[in-house]
């Protein structure tokens, strides 16, 4: 057993060599440019908006979300059903579908956290972050940590739908889907009840906006309405649940998504083994 | 050449190996030759294989040759006869019937009782050539088996792990425990999950060797180093001490080398085929290590191991081919799409594939190539059964199937990667923990070279031709310790050259032992490497594929009468342009083999 592990842990070790010499050599770090310039159109869109109003907030934290998610789904939503034959052709031979999946979480961890770096800080040229926060003393590190979960969290969901795919054609078929998905159930655009909201609960989005919400406390009053330029005297009668400003409402966010991205990652690795069931 | 076949070209004969226990002290290994006969020897009465046990009769039984196979009968003798425990009993008309054997059987002679009978293990994975060891256990309470040179049990095979299992004596007897070993042990023809308690007379197989327990010691074999010749003409192989058990087949093995202390080594006498590999050297002098070069390991001799002397006799034999795969295929059943009835692809595919064999399949268009090729690798299943190196593959499929490489028609590799990378990461992935780092980049090294790769290896995969991509998805294969290689046309659409050299490398896999089969479609400029052909025709009576011919190239082009490989198809396919002339091999072939 024990052998049987160290051959699993050796397996991930050669297999993240193998993704980094491939991210080189397919020059897939366009992959971060391209995350740069994304990050340069929504920041400058946004920037001078946030935390003027708690609607061109949420707005602006929506647009960094859904760049984030954005960002994440698309690195890796074609690189396992690209090589289907080759990982079946590897099962045979030893490969551990779990080493295989885990190698790439590993390496996304990495690309994702590049990425979202560079989301941030592009992003904090433009936006003038709050300073104090929940956690940690400085907000930056709570901004930065919730960027990096939103595009991993995403990343790792790419990873699950490529995995259950069958081909690169219907992979990208279905990434409007989930990122329609996300957006609808991030709780920005309307109101959700119900089956919605559930669904919600499980998505990167969600927890996501919760999260910048939560360091950004959304619910404070000074941050007014959009509404109280035209009549001041108007209050919010309640605080929405979603941005509670609390350490401990901050946690369950990113608990959450690494929850959802464990999730993802396990029914990743069953879904590889389904395919490859009998081979 | 005319429409007409020329002769039958007969079956050859093939031998198998018996060890025969007639006590404890009495261990004897004997070459299966045809058809023999077994008994106690008296005035007048000669057996091929004499006893002197009282409870056997003079005529106890016969060994029969049959069909490609070996089957016992019992001479209706007074004391009767035991297959895996089971009487052998006349049918219904009062006859006996001869008992087929399957690698592994235990045949006992004059009583049930092990004490009193003799005892037989029948082996076609195993050979009398094989040097032969026994080990007393009576006074040991723990033995290793491993590739490790200290180990009680010390096997040089590339497939045996470092530390792959160990013997326990407790309080009820002795168990073997797997190490959590790459290629596991069988016991009785099963794999076993961690530990099994052993009995009397448990065929134990690890890797190549099989061993027999027998209470108070335990008699193996160590078979000749599997591990192929590097290549000569390829491109310049570092010069590499024989440190590693992965030693080219002219240096003696660890193992092969470890001490007998008790008695002269009298071991198997050589073959003509490849007598540096099979004769065992045990007090050999070693050769002086090259400057700069690891020593070989100190074999460290072993308490209580005996040579024992197989009994082949001066040009009885023949060189035992061992069986790497017996497949028994009644038929392939599978359900189309949209259709609730299953539809037969395949029927009656019946055939030994022995070590060392490059084999050639040719049929037609929906003659079921590809269904054999799924059946043999396991991921279809027939009806019927895959002896893989003596175990079912279809019972035993996890823990077997990595020993049968396939290369598919599409690609496997990752274009991005570098060819040294990619050979590399799958050496690593598979060998490593088993292997130290000197012992895989040696098998990289051997690959490498045997599949004239050493020129492209910073190329990466995108930039090599059809050819090479081939010969990097076969160093692939050829990696790890498959035992069976299978390639699915590996050749389409390549030119006559890289064809050639294809096959050329394909035939280096072979010389270690292992076994390559190749459908293709082009098969004349490559012929003189195939050392057998097997014809799948589809019937037009029944649309079924059968095995139409299994034999040599000369042999088949002589029983279709033709001059070309490719003619074959022609002659069978009743499509297009074939001549329909499938029914009247399949007919013929199957003639042939009952007339043996």
């Amino acid at each position: 057993m024990a052998k049987k592990r160290s051959n699993a842990a050796t397996q991930t070790r050669v297999y993240v060599a193998k993704n980094f010499r491939l991210f080189l050599n397919q020059k897939d770090w366009k992959f971060i440019i391209i995350a740069g310039v994304i990050a340069v159109l929504v920041s400058s869109i946004v920037g001078d908006k946030m935390f003027e109003n708690f609607e061109s907030t949420k707005s602006g934290f929506f647009a960094l979300v859904s760049a984030g998610i954005w960002i994440g789904i698309f690195n890796s939503i074609q690189r396992i059903c690209k090589e289907h034959d080759t990982i079946t052709s590897e099962y045979r031979s030893g490969l551990h579908i779990s080493s295989y999946i885990m190698s790439h979480v590993i390496f996304d961890f990495f690309l994702c956290l590049s990425q979202s770096m560079l989301l941030f800080f592009i992003s904090k040229i433009f936006i003038d972050y709050p300073s104090r926060g929940l956690i940690f003393r400085y907000a930056v590190i709570e901004y930065a940590i919730t960027f990096f979960l939103i595009v991993w969290g995403s990343d790792i969901m790419g990873i699950m739908v490529s995995s259950i795919s069958p081909n690169p054609n219907t992979a990208m078929t279905a990434m409007p889907f989930v990122l329609i998905i996300q957006l609808v159930m991030s709780g920005v655009l309307f109101e959700l009840s119900g089956w919605s909201e559930k669904i919600a609960d499980i998505t990167v989005s969600k927890w996501g906006m919760s999260a910048l919400g939560s360091i950004a406390d959304l619910n404070s009053e000074e941050l007014p309405l959009r509404m109280n330029e035209a009549f001041p005297n108007v209050v919010r009668l309640e605080d929405d649940a979603m941005f509670t400003h609390t350490s401990e409402h901050l946690l369950t966010s990113w608990i959450v998504i690494l929850v959802i991205m464990f999730v993802c990652t396990l029914v990743s690795i069953i879904a590889l083994k389904i395919k490859n069931r009998g081979s | 050449m005319d429409s007409s076949t020329r002769y039958y070209a007969p079956l050859a004969l093939k031998t198998a190996t018996l060890l025969v226990i007639e006590n404890a002290a009495d261990v004897r290994i004997k070459q299966l030759c045809g058809n023999m006969t077994i008994g106690r020897n008296a005035t007048g009465v000669e057996n091929d294989i004499a006893l002197s046990s009282a409870f056997v009769g003079r005529s106890h039984g016969s060994f029969l040759f049959s069909n490609g196979a070996y089957y016992f009968r019992d001479n209706n003798s007074k004391n009767g006869s035991y297959i895996n425990g089971k009487k052998i009993v006349p049918g219904e008309d009062g006859r006996i019937l001869p008992v087929k054997l399957t690698n592994g059987d235990i045949i006992r002679l004059g009583s049930k009782n092990p004490s009193k009978a003799v005892q037989i293990v029948y082996g076609t994975t195993f050979s009398a050539r094989d040097r032969w060891l026994s080990l007393d256990i009576s006074k040991k309470t723990v033995i290793e088996i491993g590739r490790n040179v200290k180990s009680g049990i010390a096997l040089s095979e590339f497939m045996v792990s470092r530390k792959h299992a160990v013997l326990n004596k407790t309080e009820t007897g002795w168990t073997i425990t797997d190490n959590a070993s790459k290629n596991g042990v069988a016991v009785n023809k099963k794999m076993i999950n961690v530990s099994k308690e052993l009995k009397p007379l448990d065929v134990i197989r690890i890797a190549n060797t099989t061993m027999v327990f027998l209470g108070d010691k335990i008699v193996y074999n160590l078979p000749a180093v599997k591990e192929p010749a590097p290549a000569a003409p390829a491109a310049p192989a570092p010069a590499k001490p024989a440190a590693v058990p992965a030693a080219p087949a002219k240096t003696p093995s660890t193992a092969q080398a470890q001490k007998a202390p008790s008695k002269a080594p009298s071991a198997a006498k050589p073959s003509g085929k490849a007598p540096a590999a099979k004769a065992p050297v045990p007090n050999a002098a070693k050769p002086a290590p090259a400057k700069g070069a690891k020593a070989v390991p100190v074999p460290v001799p072993v308490p209580g191991l005996t040579d024992l002397k197989p009994y082949v006799e001066p040009g009885e034999g023949m060189n035992q081919k061992e069986t790497v795969m017996s497949v028994d295929i009644d038929q392939v059943r599978v359900t189309k799409h949209g259709s609730i009835l299953k539809k037969t692809l395949l029927k009656d595919i019946h055939l030994d594939i022995d070590q060392g064999e490059f084999i050639l399949i040719l049929g037609g268009s929906g003659a079921g190539k590809t269904t054999f090729i799924k059946a043999i690798l396991g991921t279809q299943k027939a009806e019927g059964s895959i002896i893989l190196d003596g175990m079912d593959l279809y019972t035993n499929f996890k823990a077997l199937k990595h020993r049968i490489g396939l290369v598919p028609q599409f690609s496997t590799t990752r274009d991005n990667d570098t060819v040294i990378h990619t050979i590399t990461d799958a050496a690593n992935s598979r060998l490593a923990g088993e292997y130290s780092k000197a012992e895989i980049k040696r098998r990289i090294d051997d690959v490498c070279n045997r599949m004239m790769l050493n020129s492209l290896r910073d190329t990466l995969i995108k930039n090599l031709s059809g050819g090479q991509k081939k010969r990097v998805e076969v160093a692939i294969q050829a990696i790890g310790d498959q035992q069976v290689f299978v390639l699915d046309e590996p050749d389409s659409g390549l030119d006559t050259a890289s064809r050639i050299d294809l096959m050329k490398n394909l035939k280096s896999c072979t010389e270690g032992g292992g076994v390559v089969t190749v459908i293709s479609h082009s098969p004349d400029d490559a012929a003189e490497f195939f050392t057998k052909i097997l014809v799948l025709a589809k019937s037009p009576t029944d649309e079924v594929g059968h095995l139409a011919f299994y034999g040599t190239v000369p042999e088949a082009r002589a029983f279709f009468g033709v001059d070309k490989l490719s003619e074959i198809v022609i002659e069978i396919n009743y499509e297009g342009s074939g001549k329909g002339r499938a029914d009247e091999f399949i007919q013929k072939f199957a003639q042939m083999r009952s007339m043996q």
